[in-house]
């Protein structure tokens, strides 16, 4: 089991504005970014894990699922990775400029983060989850230059991936965007484990994915969530069936999953017949 | 300088307008805009290689070969090159407007914007010729 979460409840800690509308997850307000220029980089201070208040309730919600659910549920702790929680304070647009503009700014910047995360992290860990999934979706297509993204958050993706362990728990990689650099994020976080939205930069296939990744880490995806959102079951299903079949069998394993999430608004009969797919072809 | 001097000065100086985009290089550019006014390029094809400067990048990022940094970079080089060929636009009177160009960029997460389209996407840099 993965937790209830939206990306905006490491952001908020440092102060951000968060938008909680009624029928969709919590978002940052873009028209009022925390850093509003490149000097306030430097001017994020740390965040005690105590004075943060949706942290601490995710860290609870763990800690209260693993103690009252039987063994057999498996909780896992999640992390936005520290770009972006930047990018929930400063906005895409202008984040992507400074990370080639500001690059020391930047980085200074993640480095408070990092701080601030390494204790979240770690209480999720001492909270009972088995592993926490850092979310670097900045290290694709989506997001930086591979160069770029070893440059700024690899070094931090790191740190972070190092406490985890410390703790004797799994590290965990999320991320969605196109064309991820599995390889990169292999080389500095090490994961236990990769759950994916879309195929890496380097594979054109699904058979070459496992072929190529498959023995290196545990796979976790890729139903398309807007084919969880428009599908049909009997759709998901036959898309289900074809994703075991390629990834499934042999290396680190295979759990087939949505490719990101389940979306808030997609129909259950969707979920159900994933579920299906896992005990008729699985 | 002959005819086909100056076409082959005409020409370095539209290609180095494109490379000023590409590789996002202010500087670069405004030097060789001032030196394409001089020369007496007409203002359509400083437009022209401004734009074909960033239709070059545009196809690098479609093939992944570039980032969305990089590109941004590159629109605020051209925007550049657009705003000070608008404040000439007065003087030299060679050009006529032609339709605006729309460069959007969507301010959401990848996980939003796969679950609700773009319900709460945002637009910005409306550039006006």
């Amino acid at each position: 089991m993965a937790p209830f979460v939206d990306l905006s409840v490491e952001a908020s800690a440092f102060g951000q504005k968060i938008i909680y509308p009624e029928d969709s997850t919590p978002y940052p307000d873009y028209t009022a970014p925390l850093i509003k220029e490149v000097t306030d980089y430097r001017k994020l201070k740390r965040v005690e894990l105590k004075d943060a208040e949706r942290m601490k309730n995710m860290v609870k919600m763990i800690y209260l699922i693993v103690n009252n659910e039987g063994p057999e549920t498996v909780m896992g702790g999640f992390c936005l990775g520290p770009l972006g929680v930047l990018n929930m304070m400063r906005g895409a647009e202008r984040l992507f400029r400074d990370c080639i503009n500001h690059p020391l700014e930047v980085m200074a910047a993640l480095e408070t983060i990092t701080e601030t995360l390494t204790e979240y992290v770690e209480a999720q860990c001492d909270a009972g989850a088995v592993g926490v999934a850092l979310d670097t979706l900045f290290a694709s297509w989506n997001g930086l230059s591979r160069a770029l993204w070893e440059q700024l958050e690899g070094p931090f993706a790191r740190e972070l991936a190092n406490a985890i362990r410390r703790r004797g728990k799994a590290v965990f990689v999320h991320n969605c965007g196109h064309g991820s650099y599995f390889d990169s994020q292999i080389r500095f976080m090490e994961p236990a484990l990769i759950s994916f939205a879309h195929l890496p930069d380097d594979c054109s296939d699904r058979k070459e994915l496992k072929k190529r990744y498959g023995d290196q880490v545990m796979l976790l995806g890729y139903i398309g969530t807007p084919l969880l959102t428009y599908g049909t079951p009997y759709q998901v299903m036959g898309e289900c069936k074809k994703h075991i079949e390629d990834l499934a069998s042999g290396g680190m394993g295979y759990i087939l999953a949505p490719g990101c999430e389940f979306p808030p608004n997609a129909p259950l009969e969707n979920a159900i017949a994933i579920l299906r797919a896992a005990e008729l072809y699985g | 300088m002959n005819e086909r001097g100056k076409m082959r000065e005409t020409d370095t100086l539209l290609e180095k307008l494109q490379l000023a985009v590409s590789q996002h290089r202010s500087e670069m550019l405004q030097e060789t805009m001032d030196e394409a006014f001089d020369a007496g390029i007409k203002l359509a094809d400083v437009r022209r290689a401004l734009t074909l400067g960033l239709e070059q990048v545009r196809l690098k990022l479609m093939s992944n070969e570039t980032s969305i940094p990089n590109f941004l970079l590159c629109i605020d080089t051209m925007t550049q090159g657009l705003k000070s060929l608008s404040a000439l636009k007065g003087d030299k009177n060679d050009v006529e407007d032609g339709p605006s160009i729309v460069i959007g960029v969507v301010e959401e997460t990848l996980m939003i914007l796969a679950r609700t389209s773009s319900r709460r996407s945002t637009w910005h840099m409306v550039i006006r010729w």
